[in-house]
């Protein structure tokens, strides 16, 4: 590759000498031509003035005889009268244009004490004006062959010295060549390397000049971005670190804000059996010890004889032992409300169960389906409590607002290696709402806290007039989950 | 504005007005010329000209002659004042004016003299020349210097140098050397005469404008150059261009004659006749001499007559 130059540039010197070979012939004929008018010229100026032409034909002659290039030199007064004309001899041939030059006879400038005008010193030394006339012309004819000849010559030298310098070059330029590839693909080696982030690449420089610097760069170039990968990766570890703190501290917070949601949910639900066992044990006992009360008294009534007191006394009694009677009904919701004791009994899915039978026989309530499977046993303690709550959420808001007509419950138990995973599942035909245009309630945030105390993840599918599907999903065994 | 400043002519005519008016005046209030021993009349430096060197002509003029006016050679003068003509152009003037006064020409070369006075013809006034160029007879023995022996020489005479033959043959036969006066005649060239005249080693150049002129100085000096002749030139301005030597004068060395010459004439009453510079110098041109083989001695380089050693 690196020889390309040099032949190229040859051809076009070659090209150059041939083309402008002419040229070269034109011009050195010119030069030659007018410098020999030039030279006749100024020594013609005392022949055609004395009219002694003897000394200039000899003078022309001598030049004639002497240069090959002169084919005949002439020389003519200021009337274009042929005074002089020399032509040579040995049958040169014309051809090689023609130059002339213009004689002139020079005034010297000193007073010739001939004027009638101004005074005449003999020992005047300031200068006179030089004035100039031309007195007659020198036509100098030059021969072409010389020309021609010479041209060949040179021609042929510098073809000589192209045949020679032409190789020489190409020689010198393949061992500069050689040279400079080793050290060439030491530096590509080394900059492949560096590319692939091995920045521990330093090169022997054994070379001075613009190689030597090329490869010191390189080597101050790797242990620059070895310095700088050090430091940034320095940077990285100590700024890892910091994160890994960071995300422990916030996973420690996480954790212990899930603590104290449970904490707080099983507080809740402390005090909830704490009530419904007050309602239970004390008011309870209480109103079936006044409804006996009233039989008694409708009894006692009953055995008396009829009168108006005694007919007023036994609608007392009854009135008493109806309210007492409600309100006995209605402490036993508030307690299985407050304390759902059939989870203990039941398990998960037979309270869910319950649950649904006592929402579907309210009037105007939709109609419930529930599906489960799995092993419940799994789940116990405060899951249970958190799901049989979750799921009550659920259909709670669903009779509440959805005006649904059916309504699927799920609960399934999916036990495999990779999870052990509860899944509840409501869904309703309801008119469904907007996710984004309706503020989350109590409810739905309380549903998310409880789910996210025990580790588990809630989806609601739903829409304008497309129901509700409400996905919960919580991690069985879990610390969280075990403690309580 | 002065407009002397801006044209140098106008400055000229204002300076030789000035110069004659002043003049003219006190010619005219000085009267009757008080009497002299013989002779002693009014002087006028007429000039026509302010070049350099006329300046200095006429200053020293002054200092030589403290009662002479300075005028325009062309303004009126008195009739019977001693002019003095300083150039050529301003002794033609004088010569056509109507005046009696003799008429003495300095700085004009005998040629020119003889020329103008013909053309005054015969009602000219009395006149006389120191002339310009250097005496035939100084010349003659610089050749003898030059060459330490009397060597043939050559002098060409033209028309208006040819009454010059007579002095000529006079100093030759006083310095011994053998004289070849040749004759040019209207169709000839100088520089056939001078290759008719390879024998001689000297060329004596006598200012003939016919003869030698600037259009062929040179060419006479390549062709005597080229015989091997010496040329005597008649000015140190043709010995720096290539000729051998001459005796010149300078501007003090003339106006000194001419002083004699006014001194005599006033004691005399008699207008001597034209003649040479009596006072010179000499000047030789060395590389010529060189290449002529000449040894120049010192007697050759101070060659003089000075008016110091009156």
């Amino acid at each position: 590759m690196a020889t390309i130059p040099l032949m190229v540039m040859a051809i076009f010197e070659l090209v150059y000498l041939w083309y402008n070979g002419p040229y070269e012939v034109r011009s050195d004929l010119r030069e030659h031509g007018e410098i020999l008018a030039a030279a006749i010229a100024e020594n013609s100026e005392y022949g055609l003035t004395s009219g002694n032409m003897k000394d200039l034909e000899r003078t022309v002659r001598s030049l004639v005889a002497a240069d090959k290039w002169i084919y005949r030199i002439d020389v003519v007064d200021s009337g274009r009268k042929p005074r002089l004309s020399i032509q040579a001899k040995d049958g040169r041939q014309a051809g090689g244009g023609r130059f002339d030059a213009r004689v002139f006879r020079r005034t010297l400038p000193v007073d010739d004490f001939g004027s009638d005008e101004l005074p005449h010193f003999s020992g005047e030394d300031r200068e006179r004006v030089e004035t100039t006339e031309v007195i007659g012309e020198v036509h100098v004819l030059l021969s072409e062959e010389p020309a021609i000849a010479k041209q060949k010559r040179r021609l042929l030298l510098q073809m000589l010295l192209l045949v020679f310098a032409v190789p020489l070059s190409v020689w010198v330029a393949t061992l500069l060549g050689k040279a400079l590839h080793r050290p060439m693909n030491t530096a590509i080696r080394a900059l492949r390397d560096v590319r692939g982030g091995d920045y521990s690449v330093q090169l022997d420089v054994d070379d001075g000049g613009e190689m030597g610097e090329l490869l010191d760069a390189i080597n101050d170039m790797s242990r620059s971005l070895d310095e700088a990968k050090r430091n940034l990766e320095g940077k990285v570890l100590a700024r890892t670190r910091d994160l890994e703190a960071s995300r422990n501290e916030a996973l420690k917070a996480d954790a212990e804000k899930r603590r104290l949601i449970q904490k707080v949910d099983s507080a809740v639900e402390d005090e909830r059996k704490s009530i419904a066992v007050e309602i239970h044990d004390e008011l309870n006992a209480t109103l079936l010890g006044a409804r006996y009360s009233s039989r008694r008294i409708l009894d006692m009534a009953s055995a008396l004889p009829a009168s108006y007191e005694t007919a007023v006394i036994k609608e007392s009694a009854e009135t008493i032992d109806r309210i007492s009677a409600q309100l006995y009904t209605s402490a036993r919701k508030i307690v299985r409300r407050l304390r759902p004791e059939v989870l203990d009994m039941l398990g998960l899915e037979g309270a869910v169960e319950e649950m649904l039978q006592t929402y579907e026989s309210a009037p105007g309530a939709p109609s419930f389906t529930f599906n489960h499977a799995g092993d419940f046993s799994q789940v116990e303690g405060a899951l249970a409590i958190a799901a049989y709550r979750l799921i009550q959420e659920c259909v709670s808001n669903v009779v509440k607002h959805a005006q649904a007509k059916d309504v699927v419950v799920m609960a399934k138990v999916r036990i495999s290696e990779d999870a052990r995973m509860l899944r509840l599942g409501v869904i309703d035909d309801g008119i469904g709402f907007e996710p984004d245009g309706v503020q989350e309630g109590i409810g739905l945030i309380g549903m998310k806290e409880r789910v996210y105390a025990f580790g588990g993840t809630l989806r609601i599918k739903t829409g304008q007039g497309a129901g509700t599907h409400i996905e919960i999903e919580l991690p069985l065994n879990t610390d969280t989950s075990t403690k309580d | 504005m002065s407009s002397s400043t801006k044209d140098p002519s106008r400055s000229r005519r204002w300076w030789l007005t000035r110069a004659a008016g002043a003049a003219l005046w006190m010619v005219a209030q000085s009267g009757v010329v008080q009497a002299a021993p013989r002779d002693r009349r009014e002087l006028v430096i007429a000039v026509s000209d302010d070049g350099e060197s006329t300046r200095k002509v006429v200053a020293d003029l002054r200092r030589r002659f403290p009662r002479a006016q300075v005028g325009d050679a062309m303004s009126p003068a008195t009739r019977k004042a001693l002019v003095i003509a300083v150039g050529p152009a301003a002794l033609r003037a004088v010569m056509a004016e109507n005046i009696e006064g003799p008429v003495i020409s300095v700085f004009t070369s005998s040629q020119v003299y003889h020329s103008i006075l013909e053309s005054a013809g015969a009602r000219r006034p009395p006149s006389t020349a120191v002339y310009a160029e250097p005496a035939p007879a100084a010349q003659l023995r610089l050749v003898n210097l030059l060459f330490k022996r009397p060597v043939r020489t050559t002098v060409v005479l033209g028309g208006r140098t040819a009454f010059l033959e007579p002095s000529l043959q006079r100093a030759a036969a006083a310095t011994k050397i053998p004289l070849t006066v040749e004759k040019y005649e209207l169709d000839d060239s100088v520089s056939r005469i001078l290759s008719r005249s390879v024998e001689s080693p000297a060329i004596l150049a006598i200012p003939d404008s016919l003869v030698y002129n600037s259009d062929n100085l040179r060419t006479v000096l390549l062709t005597t150059y080229r015989n091997g002749q010496a040329v005597i030139g008649f000015s140190a301005a043709l010995v720096r261009a290539g000729a051998l030597a001459t005796t010149y004068s300078e501007v003090e060395e003339i106006n000194a004659q001419l002083e004699e010459l006014v001194s005599d004439y006033e004691s005399t009453g008699r207008l001597p006749e034209p003649q040479f510079p009596k006072y010179f110098r000499t000047l030789i041109n060395e590389d010529v001499a060189r290449s002529l083989n000449l040894v120049v001695d010192e007697t050759a380089r101070h060659f003089a007559n000075s008016p110091d050693k009156r």
